[in-house]
């Protein structure tokens, strides 16, 4: 009886832990189903719409017809399948899916904290020949090893309108074989859409060991290429017939090259000023490759030689700030001799960022065919971006031209991408307003037929309740030590303003982009000196009278924030 | 402020395409010409048409269209060149190996570099941008024409110029590599073997190129040996292709390059620094190395506490082939006054010392056919000075760079800068009433 009793104890433990272990093991399935749930149907009808089907087309009181993933029809008569779900779009906007040149949505960062100073190489390793990873170049990978479904920054892009983007690995100056990916999708292995469509490259030189600088960074660069041309060559004679001749043995990343060699292959090169963007393109009048600029910014002087080389370019959508029209007029200085000077700074500087701004509607006159890309886009200033552009000169149809067709054309998926056409892949875009309206809003993102509704809650909506103004005292936790100062905080409701004041730097800077949305709360502003500057962002949780967070500084890496508040604003 | 919305409408016209004329027409009236290689000529003309000078002679009339200069009561000389400098490079140093031939100067070239203008402003229109001395042999260096306002690297090279590559020998290297990495060199034969052993590579790098080129002809079953940069560029140095320029300091290493050289049949070599080259200044002249020296620096480490004011003077006189550089974004606004210093130290006559400047460096970087002196025929690179170039009083007044005036004091904007930084926080020059006023307290005699 005793042993009975011990038995059916020990049956009844097991049975509680394995029942444990089942709802441990379904919680991420139940978390997920609430957000995402595994449609009814697949068919669904966007009605009432005003469709533009491709840039300066436009369709009123149209039907869009979805099944299985296909626009299988687009007509105002479109009959509607029995079994569709009707999704009213009444004074709607519907355009294709937002393709991006470039982007890392779905590849986390791993936050590697970089040192400051000199870098030197690991211990063991002898800086003139380090291991291909550690000098990065690795060619040969490509990004589906390293593609994350979960990751928050594929949700942001798509928020804005975005179904696919040109994804590759991160890294240093050759991280890999970049893919087409879809901004959806549960598993990794159903996001990328066309895999190996370009080497990705960049000017992004490894840490301690070689190449350590752009001079070791471009010769590595003409090495490897020729070191291909040799290699290829040897082993097309090999396949014909290799009876008599050494086995080839080159390396994998030198095989990796071979289709950048023999054309088949482009190289997406990340140049994000018209310097770096004419290095590229001399490395490839130099070694004859195909080539693709992305994430380019002010590159205006580029734009001639560009243009002569036949090179597609995808312009960088991140854009600086318009300076807000009610900030506070800097002072006058008495003497008039450094006013002059102030104004006349002050007038280079307004050119400069006019020369951001225009870049994209200056390569349309030009007539040189462009793209976008969003390595750098915050998401939440897309529509703000796009105003910028669109009253600097760009019409609303170059605008969706670079967001969709060009990029297609590009990546050679005109046929399933970039329009909305019957027999193309369901990436649609709902808007309440024409995407040139600076005050449009995405309220839909359809990606491969898979229904994504976007809350637009007013940011300041949510945070009724949460008191942000104040006065906080700060600390961060750096590999330095720790250092804080006084963060001041201004405003409500969605607009909110502030400063921030660092003890160790004794200076004062304002803060950009104060935003807070439910508890969080997220700010950033421009630090440095010494003519380098680099962006700070802080993001935290509100809790009452304390907050806690981030603070990632530039390249440098994020370091625990946290701050209680003393009091009012001054 | 004329000036500064003419010069945003040009940078903007550059910058969008529609480049500047890279070579320009140009008469300079009635100037004082130092030619350099021949007589000095008082009230006449140079004539520049598509960036050459076409004529030299007195009361040249201007062809339709051509800019006039006037340049009476002032001093026209070639453009200086400084031969070793690292201005208008975005790196310096790969120093992550004792041996980086394969990496180039000339591939990252920053054409927004500020200190491009201002040495411009100190007559110069060609430096040697070169790589640093952290590794034994280091990367090939650039010749480059100051065309400030150009927005393309690229057109900053001065096409055709010799290709050129840094050696470094002493303690630079020894304590980057062996020291800071432990790994050879660390002491001065280590150095020694490190060059002998890489132009050893080199040289079976080249035969096994060569015997696979003629082996492939014959039999299409041949296997290339590996490709690699580095050896390519060395064994260019063997071939004769690239001039060595080597920073050293020591009268013992200069001489053991040279034994180095003379193994290798290399006969292209001049010395960097040199500051022990008044020891050894007759062999130095039987290689026909040459010496670019500084005018008066030295004792800032260890191996460099032995120089003399007169080293330049020395070398010269010993026959060797001398140039006075700057290595320094500052000293290159004044390398005239660099070059006067041998008047003080040595006694240099006014043409042996502008040649330190002109046409000497020409030589060591391979390009005196083309530049360092006014020449009919020769590229209209040309400085233009108040007074005499090694007057203390000499202020440059204009540059010309292929016909092109790319400095004019009289009419330049205060702000030259080609980039400016659209989020970069403006903060005035701060300027108390008194730091202007008491500088230039009793010197009104000046401006007179």
């Amino acid at each position: 009886m005793k042993q009975a009793i011990t038995q059916g104890s020990n049956f009844w433990r097991r049975g509680c832990f394995g029942l444990a272990l089942l709802a441990l093991a379904m919680q991420p399935l139940l978390l997920r189903a609430q957000g995402n749930e595994p449609p009814v149907t697949r068919t669904f009808v966007l009605t009432g719409a005003t469709v533009i089907p491709a840039p300066g087309q436009k369709l009123e009181n149209t039907r869009v017809v979805v099944k299985n993933g296909l626009i299988t029809a687009v007509a105002a008569d479109a009959a509607i399948p029995g079994e569709a779900k009707i999704l009213a779009a009444d004074s709607m906007f519907v355009y294709a899916g937002f393709i991006s040149g470039l982007s890392w949505a779905g590849v986390p960062s791993k936050d590697e904290p970089q040192q400051q100073g000199r870098q030197r190489a690991p211990e063991g390793v002898i800086p003139g020949t380090p291991p291909d990873k550690l000098a990065g170049i690795t060619p040969a990978q490509t990004v589906n090893e390293f593609l994350d479904p979960e990751d928050k920054a594929i949700g942001e892009l798509r928020s804005v309108g975005f179904t696919a983007a040109l994804t590759p690995p991160r890294g240093k100056m050759l991280p890999g074989q970049g893919s087409l990916i879809l901004l959806a999708g549960n598993k990794p292995d159903q996001m990328p859409y066309r895999d190996h469509l370009a080497v990705y490259a960049q000017f992004v030189p490894a840490a301690g060991v070689y190449p350590a600088t752009p001079l070791g960074l471009m010769a590595t660069w003409k090495n490897l290429y020729h070191e291909a041309t040799s290699g290829l060559e040897y082993e097309k004679r090999y396949k014909t017939s290799p009876a008599d001749m050494e086995r080839p043995m080159y390396p994998e990343k030198v095989k990796a090259f071979y289709p950048v060699v023999d054309k088949t292959q482009p190289v997406l090169f990340r140049t994000n000023d018209d310097k770096s963007a004419f290095r590229a393109l001399a490395l490839q009048q130099e070694l004859g490759f195909r080539l693709m600029l992305a994430e380019l910014s002010r590159g205006q002087a580029a734009l001639g030689k560009i243009k002569a080389a036949n090179v597609p370019v995808f312009l960088s959508l991140d854009l600086p700030e318009k300076p807000k029209a009610d900030a506070k007029k800097p002072e006058i200085n008495p003497n008039p001799e450094i006013q002059a000077e102030n104004d006349s700074l002050l007038k280079r500087q307004e050119a400069a960022l006019k020369q951001a701004w225009t870049q994209a509607a200056d390569f349309a006159k030009a007539g040189v065919p462009f793209g976008f890309s969003t390595i750098e886009l915050k998401p939440k200033s897309f529509q703000d971006n796009v105003a910028l552009m669109i009253e600097n000169g760009l019409t609303e149809a170059q605008l969706l031209t670079a967001l969709t067709t060009e990029p297609a054309r590009l990546f050679g998926v005109s046929d399933v991408m970039g329009t909305v056409e019957k027999g193309k892949m369901a990436n649609l875009v709902v808007m309440d307003k024409p995407l040139s309206d600076p005050k449009a809003k995405v309220k839909m993102v359809i990606v491969d037929g898979q229904v994504f509704e976007i809350s637009t809650k007013k940011a300041g909506k949510a945070d009724a309740g949460v008191k942000v103004s104040g006065k906080w005292d700060y600390t961060v936790e750096s590999p330095q030590g720790s250092n804080g100062g006084v963060l001041q905080l201004k405003g409500a409701d969605g607009d909110y303003s502030g400063t921030i004041y660092n003890d160790r730097m004794g200076r004062t800077l304002d803060l950009s982009d104060v935003s807070v949305d439910g508890k969080q709360l997220s700010f950033s502003y421009e630090a440095g000196g010494n003519g380098r500057s680099f962006t700070v962002q802080v993001s935290a949780t509100l809790n009452g009278e304390t907050m806690e967070g981030t603070m990632s500084v530039g390249d440098f890496g994020s370091f625990p924030f946290k701050a209680t508040r003393t009091g009012d604003p001054d | 402020m004329k000036n500064i919305l003419l010069f945003l409408l040009v940078a903007c016209l550059v910058q969008w395409g529609f480049a500047q004329p890279q070579t320009g027409d140009l008469l300079i009236k009635n100037g004082t010409v130092i030619t350099v290689t021949g007589a000095d000529l008082p009230g006449t003309d140079v004539l520049i048409q598509k960036g050459k000078i076409t004529r030299i002679a007195k009361n040249i009339a201007a062809p339709t269209g051509v800019k006039v200069v006037d340049a009476t009561g002032q001093f026209v000389m070639p453009g200086i060149i400084d031969a070793h400098s690292h201005i208008a490079i975005d790196a310096v140093n790969e120093a992550t190996s004792p041996v980086t031939a394969e990496v180039w100067t000339g591939d990252v070239i920053d054409p927004y570099a500020i200190e491009i203008y201002h040495a411009l402003a100190g007559g110069v229109t060609a430096v040697h941008a070169m790589h640093g001395s952290a590794n034994v042999i280091g990367g090939q260096c650039q010749t480059l024409k100051l065309r400030y306002g150009q927005m393309d690297p690229k057109d900053l090279i001065m096409e055709g110029a010799p290709r050129t590559i840094k050696f470094a020998l002493g303690e630079n290297p020894m304590r980057v590599h062996g020291t800071g990495s432990g790994i050879h060199p660390s002491t001065r034969m280590g150095v020694e073997f490190v060059i002998r052993e890489a132009l050893s590579q080199a040289r079976n790098y080249a035969t096994a190129w060569t015997t696979y080129r003629e082996k492939v002809k014959r039999d299409p079953k041949a296997a290339p040996p590996a490709y690699n940069e580095r050896m390519e560029t060395l064994a260019a140095i063997l071939k004769g292709d690239i001039i060595i320029h080597c920073h050293s300091y020591r009268a013992d290493e200069i001489l053991m390059l040279m034994n180095v050289c003379k193994d290798f049949g290399i006969k292209k070599l001049c010395f960097q620094h040199v500051n022990e080259g008044y020891k050894v200044a007759p062999e130095l002249a039987a290689f026909g190395a040459g010496a670019s020296v500084f005018s008066d620096w030295w004792a800032y480490k260890f191996e460099v506490y032995y120089s003399t004011s007169y080293n330049a003077a020395i070398l010269t006189r010993n026959g060797v082939v001398t140039s006075i550089n700057s290595d320094d974004a500052e000293l290159i606004r004044h390398l005239y006054h660099e070059a006067a210093k041998t008047q003080r130290y040595g006694g240099l006559t006014d043409n042996e010392a502008l040649r330190l400047i002109t046409i000497n460096p020409a030589t060591q970087l391979g390009i005196e056919k083309r530049v360092g002196s006014i020449e009919v025929g020769k590229e209209g690179d040309i400085a233009i000075f108040s007074h005499h170039p090694l007057s203390v009083y000499a202020v440059p007044q204009m540059t010309i760079v292929d016909g092109v005036v790319r400095f004019d004091i009289h009419t330049d904007p205060a702000d030259m800068r080609l980039e400016v930084d659209p989020k970069e926080k403006i903060t005035p020059t701060l300027f108390r009433e008194g730091d202007q006023d008491r500088c230039m307290q009793d010197t009104e005699f000046i401006r007179q």
